[in-house]
């Protein structure tokens, strides 16, 4: 055995797999130095990086509509990993988070408006509430096997529109409630939009290195196990359905809180088609696919830009020949038909597809877009990055080159680079 | 299984069987109450147990007991009831009647997980491999009660769950070490060879420290050399004082590596004793060789 450990487990096997391809060089050129952090700290983080700081120079330049579209496709993002948390990792389809998000977002904005109570606290109302929404949920849904759960979700959606309908007088019906006041807002209109834009970005900010962490701790690898076999986890005495629960129960909070934070925005309003449609939970789901599913990255990615685009499909008004109709009045065709390609293609999704080609064209066996080794997870990113700084090899376990089997057992075929959506 | 409506012919011998059961029971409880959990000299004990699925009844009052230390084989034809009783035992399935019992306690009904918290633990006939995980993690999930098992502890208050997780990172690689696998140890499972997994797929269930394991076909799959290799590592855990309940159709496999073999034959306990008895009793061979010899 080459590389015995001593240490959290993605350490070890580090030296003896790096030293092929990190040829010694001393950096010279930005190109070798870009080379060198790309295969030090793995692509997902440049690029989030990269991302998180050229949005947070962007109202530099934006137009105010820009910058309230990139609001509402922040807390789109956050809907986005919430769902992830549930159905990426552990592998249980939620096609219905909307609940989750009505029950934030409503929750909260009637704390605003008929209770009366600060934008804060109504914001901490509303994700209590659909935490325990998850929970009323989740307990007994999570349990059932097969698609059942899949199936319940689909329905609670459209019971609580339905119910909203109903009790239209407290609800709004379908045409939402009155905004709420802004949890932030300022002298000018300008001024409070980016005031607002700040405050998305660092709530996404927030909410996505939660979820990194919690991903990434023992806890995360348990969701992850549940969904590669829910048999073998509970064949070795843990219980899945409590982490079942457990993560269905994180995901409402996340989703809760995004959705109750954005009706106290300009962006967002409380109102059945931007937290409760059919529709607002399977873009959730397209978008996590889009992005790459079961990496919070993926989902972050994913959310921002499907909002983005499907927004930019909507307003081309040019007419697509011999059909006769504007291209923006058939956008979710169109980009149902992306995603159709991007599930063909990339099964990692838009981040799985930008590291497979990185990793190819640096000749590297493409990295699966899957879990981290174990160990402590904030101490554990720090410690690469800390690493990488200091010239050490800093990767990944899983990012090192699979090694190569040569056991004559070794009668399958190797899967397919990239997991396949579940 | 779907043999099993037309048996009322061997219902008789089944009965006596299914009365000697409890009476040996009787004694061994006797025994078990004075002594603790882990010293229970039969551990498992299983009663008449029943299972229907719709029409056909798939364990028809089985009862058998399994002595601490021992291996035994679990053997019939297809359609035995074999898995459907292994499945009763861990749990995966709920018996319409019956009782089993592990060190003790009954635990007939408990969910698989609860089973497996008793110290009474399962492989699978199709490994259940976490396949985007590395072998390593797939070792690491398994140890009991750790304390990363805790949201709030495994993404804030590490230490301790870090010193935990040494101990745990050192006892899997010892167990990938004593399996030979461990230079796969950091190889996503799903890249693992079928005979692979299966040995991954005991050395996990070994890590979660059981009193006992149940393996439902072990070698199902398993090229000749693994199945010798798999054979050398049951034969020295059970050395070391593992109990083993092994499910197989693989006659001979079973007649030469266990001391005692229970016959289940469409859903009944057909015979149980030495492979040598079991060799010789004339339903075994009607029951394989449906009359000839």
């Amino acid at each position: 055995m080459p590389d015995q450990p001593t240490d959290a487990s993605d350490t070890p096997t580090e030296a003896p797999e790096q030293a092929p391809d990190t040829p010694e060089q001393p950096m010279t050129g930005i190109r070798e130095r870009l080379q060198f952090a790309r295969e030090s700290i793995s692509l997902r983080h440049v690029i989030a990086v990269v991302a998180f700081v050229a949005l947070a120079l962007l109202p530099f330049e934006a137009e105010p509509i820009l910058m309230l579209k990139l609001t509402a496709a922040f807390y789109f993002a956050m809907f986005a990993m919430s769902w992830d948390v549930v159905s990426g990792y552990t592998g249980e389809l939620s096609f219905g988070h909307s609940f989750l998000f009505g029950i934030g977002g409503y929750g909260a904005a009637l704390m605003t408006l008929e209770v009366g109570t600060s934008p804060a606290v109504s914001i901490a109302v509303g994700t209590l509430a659909a935490m325990v929404g998850g929970l009323v949920i989740g307990a007994p849904a999570l349990r059932l096997k097969g698609p059942y759960f899949a199936i319940i979700t689909f329905l609670l959606p459209t019971a609580l529109l339905d119910f909203f309908i109903v009790y239209k007088d407290v609800f709004g019906g379908e045409l939402g409630l009155s905004s709420p006041d802004y949890l932030v807002s300022a002298e000018t209109q300008l001024t409070t939009i980016a005031a607002n834009y700040y405050l998305a970005l660092a709530v996404l900010a927030v909410l996505f290195v939660l979820l990194y962490l919690v991903t990434r701790s023992n806890t995360g690898k348990i969701f992850t196990a549940i969904r590669e076999s829910e048999d073998a986890v509970g064949s070795v005495g843990i219980n899945p359905a409590k982490f079942k629960i457990f993560a269905f129960v994180l995901s409402a909070g996340v989703g809760g809180f995004a959705a109750a934070m954005f009706v106290h925005t300009p962006a967002g309003s409380p109102n059945p088609t931007q937290l409760l449609a059919v529709t607002v939970s399977i873009n959730v789901l397209l978008a996590t696919i889009f992005g790459g599913i079961g990496t919070i990255s993926g989902a972050a990615l994913g959310g921002v830009l499907f909002y983005m685009v499907r927004d930019w499909l909507s307003d081309i008004t040019t007419e697509i020949p011999l059909l006769g109709i504007e291209f923006g009045d058939v956008d979710l065709v169109i980009f149902s038909l992306v995603i159709l390609a991007i599930i063909y293609f990339l099964p990692g999704g838009i981040l799985g597809g930008i590291e497979r080609l990185v990793s190819t064209a640096r000749g590297e066996e493409p990295d699966r877009v899957m879990a981290d080794g174990g160990g402590r997870p904030l101490e554990r990113i720090v410690d690469r990055y800390r690493r990488s700084f200091a010239n050490e090899d800093g990767d990944d376990t899983n990012s090192e080159p699979r090694s190569a089997n040569d056991d004559p057992e070794r009668v399958r075929e190797r899967r397919p680079e990239d997991g396949e959506p579940r | 299984m779907s043999d099993a409506e037309p048996s009322d012919a061997t219902d008789s011998e089944t009965d006596s069987g299914g009365v000697t059961v409890p009476d040996a029971d009787a004694d061994v409880e006797l025994d078990a109450v004075s002594e603790s959990a882990d010293m229970v000299d039969v551990p498992l004990k299983v009663r008449d147990l029943r299972k229907t699925f719709g029409g056909i009844t798939a364990v028809d009052n089985a009862g058998f007991e399994i002595k601490k230390g021992s291996m035994t084989g679990l053997i019939g034809p297809n359609g035995a009831g074999k898995s459907t009783t292994f499945n009763c035992i861990t749990g995966t399935y709920t018996p319409d009647s019956g009782v089993v019992e592990f060190n003790g306690e009954d635990i007939t009904g408990l969910e698989p997980y609860e089973v497996a918290e008793r110290g009474l633990v399962r492989t699978f006939q199709i490994a259940r491999e976490l396949s985007e995980m590395t072998v390593l993690e797939n070792m690491m999930v398994a140890p009991m009660h750790q304390r990363g098992e805790a949201l709030w502890r495994s993404v804030f208050a590490r230490n301790d769950v870090n010193k935990q997780e040494e101990e745990i990172l050192e006892r899997a690689w010892e167990t990938l070490e004593f399996f030979d696998i461990e230079h796969l140890a950091n190889e996503y499972a799903g890249n693992l060879s079928g005979g692979q997994r299966k040995l991954l797929e005991m050395a996990r269930a070994l890590l979660t420290d059981p009193d006992m394991l149940l393996l439902d076909e072990p070698f199902a799959g398993v090229n000749p050399t693994l199945e010798e290799r798999l054979l050398e590592h049951i034969h020295e855990l059970r050395n070391q004082g593992y109990t083993f309940l092994i499910v197989e159709h693989d006659m001979d496999l079973i007649m030469e590596n266990c001391e005692k073999v229970i016959v289940m034959h469409q859903g009944r306990i057909l015979t149980e004793g030495t492979p040598e008895d079991v060799r010789n009793n004339e339903d075994v061979i009607e029951a394989y060789l449906g009359g000839e010899v």
